[in-house]
């Protein structure tokens, strides 16, 4: 692995770095660069971690938009889900946002159907 | 069934429930076409639904593809015997069916909610399920776990279902997948697929 590789942050909750369903998917990950696994729920706690990442896989939270400007720049931020605050804070620093929400989707559809019925 | 404690019907037709009733050839409607909204317009296209649709922001040509006219929130609940609310959970849908709307809602008719308890003022729907002229099924609260003596609890009219809608092992593994794909995408220089941008950012949840 070259130390050039680009460091990639992922922090969500804990019971994912577990799950044989993903475990393929954080091989992948692993095989790209270094790898954090974190499960921060705040700002504090995640503040040293952000600044280690040159990239980040994350859920909706911990809403770090109060501190985007002390870490240091993100390339890449992935979201499983995002609130406006978050957003607009990490595309005016100029931050590359990918969001997966719509992964939820067929399920959620289906359990609406399934409702009606 | 396992308890013993079912009715059979004795009496054909005169016994069948007349909350008992099929959905092919509804009026129903969808509140949000996002990418929920339009699974379920998919899925509901099999049952020749009378498809109505209200949400400001999408397109009249994703509207109609979707098999679905534009409406307002107010003919929508004049029309529909089915209102599905899919929409994301913002200050634009804060407590949007309104005690007004929801006392609109045809008589009988069916509110469903998978999406967020913030787009409906759960008091005033409690008063109208305690008219006994509405049916609703609910996944989501506005606090959750849903409280032991929560009296949407003691609703016979109201399905009630533990924010399950999408939490499945294979929506995990999507979303997840999804993002180390984009991410990929990132690093080669390729455009991505699920990219965020400013005028994405109204749609999202505040």
């Amino acid at each position: 692995m070259s130390s050039t590789n680009p460091s990639l942050l992922v922090n969500l909750p804990s019971a994912f770095f577990s799950q044989p369903e993903l475990a393929d998917l954080f091989k992948r990950m692993e095989a790209i660069g270094p790898l954090r696994r974190s499960s921060h729920d705040t700002p504090d706690q995640i503040a040293a971690d952000l600044k280690w990442a040159d990239h980040v896989i994350m859920w909706s939270w911990p809403d770090f938009s109060s501190i985007i400007d002390s870490i240091s720049p993100l390339g890449y931020i992935g979201h499983i889900d995002l609130p406006q605050s978050l957003a607009k804070a990490e595309l005016a620093a100029g931050i590359a946002v990918s969001l997966s929400k719509g992964g939820w989707s067929p399920a959620v559809a289906e359990m609406a159907l399934t409702l009606t019925l | 069934m396992r308890q013993g404690s079912e009715s059979w019907v004795q009496a054909f037709p005169s016994d069948i429930d007349p909350r008992e009733r099929e959905l092919t050839g509804r009026t129903v409607g969808i509140v949000g076409l996002g990418q929920v909204g339009r699974r379920l317009a998919e899925l509901l296209a099999p049952f020749h639904v009378d498809l109505h649709v209200a949400d400001p922001f999408v397109p009249e040509e994703v509207i109609s593809g979707a098999g679905g006219r534009r409406c307002t929130l107010e003919e929508m609940v004049d029309a529909c015997d089915v209102v599905i609310l899919c929409a994301a959970a913002n200050k634009g849908t804060s407590r949007l069916f309104n005690p007004s709307l929801i006392n609109r809602l045809k008589p009988n008719a069916v509110l469903v909610n998978v999406a967020r308890a913030s787009l409906v003022d759960t008091g005033a729907l409690l008063e109208r399920l305690a008219k006994g002229d509405l049916f609703a099924a609910i996944d989501v609260f506005d606090q959750e776990p849903l409280p032991a003596d929560d009296p949407l609890r003691r609703m016979e009219n109201a399905c009630l279902t533990p924010h399950r809608s999408g939490g499945l092992l294979s929506s995990v593994r999507r979303t997840v997948e999804w993002l180390v794909d984009d991410y990929e995408r990132f690093l080669s220089g390729e455009p991505r697929k699920y990219a965020v941008t400013e005028a994405m950012i109204p749609s999202l949840d505040s």
